[in-house]
């Protein structure tokens, strides 16, 4: 087990020395908490006040203390039409008509100030809109999705490439030469993966959670790490079995495609897909949370790649 | 430059890499990838003409209170309902927003109202199916990307290419070719048969999938221009051309109705546009192959010029200990006070708790220095003797006697007023509000980054300015005298002591504090800074920092 530990730490600080691998790393978090702090900016600068086209004046009242902003056009639908507006209103035979593009709040408050101003047959009194959980977890559950499937890739392309570049560099066989099963050298490589990629998506996930907060961060952390150990079994596995000539964009494809199939299959088929790992991510991104039992499947795989490779030629 | 050469170039890395199984492989993904994509019948509905909320069959409305006998029926009362009754004559209800269902459920109790809702698909131009097939294509050579130069350097037949007689641009040049005709050839079937089975139809989009291909693959061979193995050669290309062909992607769609021929021309976002059928007139068709072929060239001649370069940077150098600063400040600065801007954005209550975010800036300045250390192959020394212990209580409970700093007092923009309080809380963190533990893992964090690797890099001064600047931005003129102090400790004495008297810093009760304004601040940190100084210049040993 010291063999093993040291194999695995000279991995880690080879991978750790590459400044592509570590900026590959680092990408995630800061893209997305950037990309959200600026959106939020963006908002808070310009303002928060939604626009209404409006045909007739005589409920220009209400509609601003609704807090929309009021625009007189004599044909409000075109606004709707050309995409100019998202809320118009305009009189249409004996009544109104509140046109809409998606909804939203402004469109609450719209018609709850439509119906005040007109007094008709009911109202609407809007309660004021909290957090909305539901509609919060599904976008937080698409966009950590995403974070998660980068880092499977992730875990695809150095469960192959440390391989192959291991191989290529001559590295290989010189650990090979010491007087240690050939399952470590795989073994090693696959914790190595996992010791680099784990600790990177939880600062990644926890940039987000600061950010929006409440992101289950154990069930995606989890995930990944199933995701990250398939991946890579996988990678590893395809470059073990292919020989030198071979290269290394073959192997690659073939374990990037099986990992985005796995992706989509959990997509398409959360129930089941949440038990499965890499899978459990793309269950996760339509809201089903990943289950901790894709870690054992994970680690099944690990370990036939691990025999796998112990028993193959490698040369 | 050469065209035979060129072609020579392009037939060698075929042979290499599409010759044989890999040639089958590589065609049989290609397939399988791009076919789908182009067979698959459409399944964005068309613009559609505007609808009226149309009416729903639905079970009776759950309502969270009492329901009036006249409505009992269709609505029915319930703990979880999602409406309240408010009032029956006139109806008034309350919710937070209404469903259709429970809009024609009203309607049917009381009667056609005078307000309708109508919905509409805004004219919204969507990219043709094309588009999706150009980013496929371009996706599948993650692999050949990465072994076209990085793989011919870890196999060190990089060198015998550059001793042959061919120029480096013609090298370049070749195989980007090679590449740049497998994509196009790949994303030409898939386009043929979406044409044949009448999902999209031929257009001058066509030409935008060449010039796609060939800006990305230039753009991908740019990135991978001085790296030495496969994996760093794979990850570059997946993480930035996405982001890449999005961003000028969405820059040109914005712009294009003002200046399609300025869209065009971006690149790749231009070509993209192209493929897509979003500028789909021969004018930008024809801007945008032409810009296509200037960015190209461009690109090509920079990688052929960096080609004998290596990205080796093993140790930390001083533009290294400045990057690390940049990029660990700026994951502080979105973790820790960038949460307040949800306050200036309307939505206060998305504002995540302090301690989330001391969690997340720990956990980053951690990775940071853990990094900076695993690449630096020089671990941190922990030793600290009973002089350094000394001096750490000293600086620390002087800087204790500091008064407080009050967020109020701090006059910034109002798009950063409800960040101030967070940054505060962050840099020196109080255990009375944090626990212990969490408050004590964020000095740690703190001074293993600032007062360890960093100083290592740009020495104790810079580091300590940085951490001024990153813990509270808004001011950090406020707190600067003291990170030198503390800065002065951990030069001498050693992480662990600057840790130390950061820790008493921060955690020092608010009953011990000193009351006064901005001079018994000043003076504190200035007295702190100069039993630092004396205890670093008593000539106690050589300096921790340098002890083998």
């Amino acid at each position: 087990m010291r063999a093993l530990a040291g194999l695995t730490l000279a991995v880690v600080l080879r991978l750790l020395r590459e400044g592509l691998v570590v900026r590959a790393l680092a990408w995630p978090g800061v893209l997305t908490g950037l990309t959200l702090f600026v959106v939020a900016g963006f908002i808070a600068v310009q303002g928060r006040e939604w626009t209404v086209v409006v045909e007739d004046s005589t409920c220009n009242a209400e509609l601003e203390a609704a807090g929309l902003r009021v625009r007189q056009d004599e044909n409000p639908e075109n606004w709707l039409l050309d995409g100019g507006a998202l809320l118009a209103v305009w009189r249409e035979n004996d009544g109104w008509i509140l046109g809409h593009v998606f909804e939203s709040i402004a469109l609450q408050k719209a018609h709850s100030a439509l119906r005040d101003c007109l007094h008709d047959a009911w109202r609407f009194e809007m309660l004021e809109f909290e957090r909305a959980e539901a509609d919060l977890d599904r976008a937080v559950a698409a966009m950590l999705g995403l974070l998660a499937v980068l880092f499977a890739l992730y875990g695809a392309v150095i469960g192959a490439g440390v391989l192959f570049r291991d191989r290529t560099s001559g590295a290989l066989e010189a650990e090979l030469a010491l007087p240690l099963p050939t399952w470590m050298h795989a073994a090693a490589r696959l914790l190595a993966l996992v010791a680099v990629l784990v600790p990177a998506a939880f600062v990644s996930m926890a940039i987000i959670d600061a950010l929006l907060s409440a992101v289950p961060i154990g069930a995606w952390l989890g995930a990944i790490a199933a995701a990250a150990i398939t991946s890579g079994a996988l990678g590893l596995t395809f470059v073990a079995h292919a020989r030198m000539e071979r290269g290394f964009s073959g192997a690659l494809s073939r374990t990037l495609i099986v990992t985005a199939g796995l992706v989509a299959l959990g997509y398409s088929l959360p129930a089941v897909g949440a038990y499965l790992p890499v899978s459990s991510i793309g269950a996760g991104m339509v809201g089903v949370t990943p289950s901790p039992v894709a870690l054992l499947g994970a680690a099944a795989l690990a370990a036939l790649a691990v025999a796998d490779f112990g028993r193959c030629e490698i040369v | 430059m050469r065209i035979r050469r060129i072609l020579a170039i392009a037939s060698y890395e075929a042979a290499d890499k599409l010759q044989g199984k890999q040639g089958l492989r590589f065609v049989a993904l290609a397939a399988a990838l791009l076919l789908p994509a182009g067979l698959a019948p459409p399944v964005l509905p068309l613009l559609q003409p505007p609808v009226e909320e149309a009416p729903v069959a639905v079970a009776p409305i759950r309502v969270a209170g009492p329901v009036p006998e006249e409505l009992r029926g269709r609505f029915v009362e319930a703990d979880r309902g999602t409406i309240q009754i408010v009032d029956a004559r006139p109806l008034v209800v309350r919710a937070r927003f209404l469903t259709r269902d429970v809009i024609h459920a009203l309607e049917e109790a009381v009667g056609p109202s005078l307000v309708r809702l109508r919905a509409y698909f805004a004219a919204v131009d969507l990219p043709e199916r094309s588009i999706l097939i150009a980013m496929l294509a371009v996706s599948l050579l993650t692999g050949p990307l990465a072994e076209a130069l990085p793989g011919e350097r870890a196999r060190r037949t990089l060198e015998v290419l550059l001793s042959a007689g061919i120029s480096r641009t013609e090298l370049v040049t070749g195989k980007w070719l090679t590449w740049t005709a497998a994509a196009t050839a790949s994303a030409v079937v898939s386009s043929v048969s979406a044409m044949a089975r009448g999902v999209q139809e031929p257009g001058w989009w066509l030409l935008g999938l060449p010039s796609f291909a060939a800006s990305s693959v230039a753009v991908g061979m740019w990135l991978v221009r001085r790296v030495d193995d496969v994996v760093g050669g794979a990850t570059a290309p997946m993480r930035v051309l996405p982001l890449l062909a999005s961003a000028m992607a969405l820059a040109g769609y914005a712009i294009r109705s003002d200046s399609p021929w300025l869209a065009a021309s971006l690149p790749v976002g231009g070509p993209l546009l192209v493929a897509g059928g979003l500028l789909d007139t021969p004018a930008a068709a024809l801007v945008s192959t032409a810009a296509t072929v200037a960015f190209v060239w461009f690109v090509l001649a920079a990688t052929a010029r960096e080609l004998a370069m290596l990205d080796a940077v093993r140790r930390m150098t001083r533009y290294g200990a400045l990057g690390m600063a940049v990029v660990s400040t700026l994951l502080w600065w979105l973790s820790v006070p960038g949460p307040g801007i949800f306050a200036n954005a309307g939505r206060p209550e998305m504002e995540s708790a302090p301690a989330a975010s001391l969690i997340a800036g720990a956990a980053v300045l951690l990775a940071c220095s853990l990094v900076a250390i695993a690449r630096s192959g020089v671990a941190p020394s922990l030793r600290i003797d009973a002089t350094g212990i000394g001096c750490a209580v000293a600086v620390g409970l002087v800087l204790g006697l500091a008064p407080g700093i009050d967020a109020a007092s701090i006059s910034t923009a109002p798009i950063f007023a409800a960040m101030v309080p967070r940054s505060l809380a962050s840099a020196l963190p109080d255990p009375r509000e944090f626990g212990f533990a969490l408050a004590a893992t964020a000095v740690a964090a703190q001074a293993l980054l600032y007062r360890q690797v960093l100083a290592g890099g740009v020495g104790w001064i810079g580091a300590s300015a940085a951490w001024a600047l990153a813990a509270l931005p808004f001011a950090p003129w406020r707190i600067v005298i003291g990170s030198l102090a503390v800065g002065a400790v951990g030069a001498r004495f050693g992480v662990v002591a600057a840790a130390i008297a950061h820790v008493l810093w921060a955690f020092a009760p608010s009953g011990l504090r000193l009351s006064g304004g901005s001079g018994i601040e000043i003076a504190t940190q200035v007295a702190a800074l100069a039993i630092a100084v004396a205890a670093a210049n008593a000539g106690l040993g050589a300096p921790r920092r340098h002890q083998v």
